[in-house]
């Protein structure tokens, strides 16, 4: 804890006046002259000219002020406080806040809200979680703009705002949102619990919470659903799921959460239903393909020749005649220079990035099997793979993937198709252990619950989901009530 | 003892169809058709009905045991030691633990010997055995609802192989070695009866796990539905063996359901036989799971044995138990004791049970 005990108001100003950026100056528009403190790094110098000067200067005489309350009746601001207590005032002082004082000793301040947005990028286009259908509104580095766009689309007074102060350094605002009535009074006091048990320094984005509260650390699975796009957000707060955001950070977390809430776009909802329950099963097949493409084709080539077709196995070995490697070498290989290429692509410029995937997927890969260091048979795999991993709409959950291939690969290699299923069976029972704040990660499937099935592996209609699920024990059920169209066809007509 | 349990630990009633089902269903289901046709011969179908009707029989006497208890949420372990007292009721836990644990060993060596036989004839068994225990333990220690869990999942993954396979099939099928009907005697139909509640063994769990099923008077019927399946899968898996093979190709196939995959060409795949038997894993974990955290849940309510130490225990047990049962000869032997015993277990041991609180009842009433 580098945080000391301030205890007045003299002492915060020695504390901070070791500093450059504070500043102090007296105002003598006034009688008696008021005396004004503020960092000015974090504040507005438009806003300081524009709500306090002119303000105070409206009139040609000097302004009589007898009580700092006074202050309130020309300032066109309702945010100002004013108050004696020094952890406020602290904490408001490194939220942008100006202090006036009537007098340098005076312990009572007004706080005056001068806050400066700079350095929040204006755009709020979705950047990683992109859709085609739909909107494409995102969040931003700004809580309050964040809380805007919530608040704007939701116009109900059961949204409900809870703030609570995290990180000894920064101070950070952390808000949980939730409807009430909606979600569950103790889904909201646990994340409540667990948030303010945080003793943390600095918290720079709402990952950082995710990984402090979540249940099981031990887990390469995201317990909690994250994103940037604001109609998920609104989604889940519907569906009865408590998001947090921290501030500083464009991310909400939402939880509990199930493993299926990583599949789900919200495309899935924008599409007709049919559609939507296509792509969502395209998308699973995807993630299934992933993880285990690259360790079926080690298992076969090591183990289980026979496996396969007579036509399709002259392929195979006609591909993989001169590689000198083991396959599981091969694979690895392979997969390990994927994720270089993934991984140089996240950190180099964009512009950079992509003439990066092209000498990388296209020259790298056609010079691997002309050089005989890979059977091209194993390439369309591995990028396929890569491929695959990338349709989860949650970045977070492909990257699990990913690294869920490895050890697949290798117990592959150990015990050929069993090693396989070895490893299914140490992920079907670390997902069915797992637990998002205190519910079962497998929900709707384990536990079993029929009529959760609707939304699952396929979006059924609009007249058929109006339903919250039941396995985050909303307080309500019912979301909406479906109304058939009147059919009218002109087959009938009368 | 008779606590209600914590809603935590507990599961709806629908997932005790899953329990059942895979309670009962066991590595057998790949070679049974050679041990009952040997005696019943085209009749053999009907010992499998005479054996699941008796099994629903016995799941509605042990509804009846269980519900009848007061107070409310026993198990086998007290009701031992309230009808039959101290000395006598803890001999008898004991004995079932010490049964269910066999039961566990018994599936999990044979299916290691059908892995070994058909998959990797060659290979050194100790580092996957030793494996598959690690992920035996990781599922026991997660607890009864993570066993389920794992009974849900199986239950449909192999769902997924066997209800395509009679369509794969109907090419090769001959109707016509199902008949002679009703040509075999009535001893020959129950020596095959006899071979077949062998491969019943196992829904008798239910006398430990109840406890831990919410609204236990709704999932009556999910047990007796899962008895159901287990018999239609049975049927169906005889009738496809029966009309596959001839009745002597039969009596000389080990895993007539082996073979009969290993058969098929999907245009992918072939030798379908490795992935089932592979997919077959998760089932096999699934079984003895359930017994094993049977065994230790039993354990913990008769001496307060932590199931951490008891279920560590049992797996260095069951390594023991690999030295000593090493081939199959051995393995056939271990599973006939294992099975007679079984068959004690629910064909006498139940009843009595059942009587004992039939009498009570009548002399409470009385």
């Amino acid at each position: 804890m580098v945080n000391k005990e301030v205890k007045d108001i003299r002492q915060l100003f020695a504390l901070a006046s070791r500093s450059s950026d504070f500043t102090t100056n007296t105002l003598a528009i006034t009688e008696p002259p008021l005396k004004i403190s503020y960092y000015k790094t974090l504040i507005d110098g438009d806003k300081l000219q524009q709500y306090l000067m002119s303000a105070l200067q409206i009139q040609d005489v000097e302004l009589k002020l007898r009580h700092l309350k006074d202050i309130q009746s020309y300032l066109p601001n309702d945010e100002i406080e004013i108050t004696d207590r020094i952890e406020i005032i602290q904490h408001k002082l490194f939220k942008g806040y100006a202090l006036i004082q009537l007098r340098e000793e005076d312990p009572t301040c007004a706080l005056i809200p001068l806050e400066s947005k700079k350095g929040i990028r204006q755009s709020n286009e979705t950047e990683n979680e992109f859709s085609v259908v739909g909107p494409k509104v995102g969040f931003v580095e700004d809580l309050e703009t964040n809380l805007h766009l919530i608040r704007s689309q939701l116009n109900t007074p059961d949204l409900i705002v809870k703030e609570l102060t995290i990180g000894s350094l920064s101070q950070s605002t952390v808000v949980i949102l939730y409807l009430d009535g909606v979600a569950n009074d103790e889904n909201v006091a646990k994340i409540e619990n667990r948030i303010s048990d945080i003793d943390f320094d600095v918290v720079f984005d709402t990952s950082q919470l995710d990984q402090i509260i979540s249940d099981n650390s031990l887990s390469p699975f995201p317990l909690f659903t994250t994103t940037e796009r604001r109609d998920r957000v609104i989604f889940s707060l519907i569906m009865g799921q408590v998001a947090v955001i921290s501030e500083g950070s464009p991310y909400f977390i939402m939880g509990p959460s199930t493993l299926f809430d990583f599949f789900l776009s919200p495309e899935d909802y924008y599409l007709p239903w049919i559609l939507g329950s296509f792509f969502r099963i395209i998308r699973i097949l995807g993630v299934i393909f992933s993880i285990f493409a690259s360790a079926l084709y080690v298992a076969i080539t090591t183990f289980h020749y026979e496996v396969i077709p007579k036509d399709l196995l002259n392929r195979l070995i006609f591909s993989r005649q001169s590689v000198p490697f083991p396959p599981v070498l091969e694979a690895v290989f392979l997969e390990i220079t994927v994720e270089f290429l993934r991984e140089a692509g996240a950190r180099l410029p964009s512009r950079i990035g992509q003439t990066l995937g092209i000498v990388g997927g296209i020259i790298l890969g056609q010079a691997a099997v002309e050089a005989s260091l890979s059977s091209n048979i194993l390439i369309i795999i591995v990028s396929l793979s890569a491929l695959a991993s990338f349709t989860t709409p949650i970045y977070k959950m492909s990257n699990t993937i990913r690294f869920l291939r490895f050890p697949m690969i290798i117990l592959a290699s150990l015990w050929g198709g069993l090693g396989i299923l070895i490893g299914i069976g140490f992920l079907l029972v670390h997902i069915t252990r797992l637990q998002s704040l205190g519910y079962p990660y497998t929900a709707p499937f384990y536990p079993l619950r029929v009529k959760d099935l609707k939304d699952s592996l396929i979006r059924s209609s609009y007249r058929i989901i109006n339903t919250r699920a039941g396995y985050l024990k909303p307080d309500s059920l019912i979301r909406y009530k479906p109304k058939a169209a009147k059919r009218q066809s002109d087959f009938e007509e009368e | 003892m008779g606590k209600i349990v914590s809603d935590k630990f507990t599961v709806s009633p629908i997932h005790l169809f899953f329990v059942v089902y895979v309670s009962i269903v066991d590595v057998g289901i790949m070679s049974f058709q050679r041990e009952i046709v040997k005696d019943a011969g085209t009749d053999s179908w009907l010992s499998i009905v005479i054996v699941g009707i008796s099994v629903h029989v016995l799941v509605w006497m042990i509804f009846r045991i269980l519900s009848a208890q007061k107070p409310e949420n026993a198990d086998i372990v007290s009701i031992n030691r309230s009808y039959f007292g101290k000395v006598i009721g803890t001999s008898l836990n004991i004995a079932i633990v010490i049964y269910l644990v066999a039961g566990a060993f018994v599936s999990f060596r044979s299916y290691l010997e059908v892995v070994k036989i058909w998959i990797f004839p060659m290979m050194n068994m100790w580092p996957l055995s030793l494996l598959l225990l690690g992920l035996i333990y990781y599922t026991v220690s997660g607890g009864f609802q993570t066993i389920v869990g794992i009974c849900l999942w199986s239950f449909f993954s192999i769902l997924f192989f066997f209800v395509p396979l009679p369509l794969l099939v109907t090419d090769y099928l001959h109707p016509r070695n199902l008949f002679p009907l009703f040509d075999h005697s009535a001893m020959q139909i129950l020596h095959s009866t006899h071979r077949m509640a062998f491969h019943y063994l196992g829904f008798e769990t239910l006398l430990i796990v109840y406890p831990f099923i919410q609204e236990q008077a709704k999932s009556r019927k999910w047990a007796h539905l899962g008895v159901l399946s287990a018999t239609l899968m049975y049927l169906m898996l005889l009738f496809i063996a029966m009309m596959y093979f001839s009745q002597g190709q039969l009596l000389r196939t080990i895993w007539p359901s082996l073979n009969l995959i290993s058969m098929l060409e999907i245009p992918l795949m072939q030798r379908l036989e490795y992935f089932i038997l592979s997919v077959w894993l998760i089932k096999i974990l699934a079984n003895i799971s359930l017994s094993l955290w049977a065994a230790c849940h039993s354990l913990k309510l008769s001496f307060r044995v932590k199931p951490r130490v008891s279920l560590i225990v049992m797996l260095a047990l069951f390594v023991l138990l690999q030295w000593f049962i090493g081939n199959q000869e051995e393995i056939t032997r271990a599973t006939t004791i294992y099975s007679n015993i079984g068959l004690y277990f629910i064909y006498i041991f139940i009843p009595i049970v059942f009587v004992i609180t039939w009498l009570k009842k009548k002399v409470i009433s009385l």
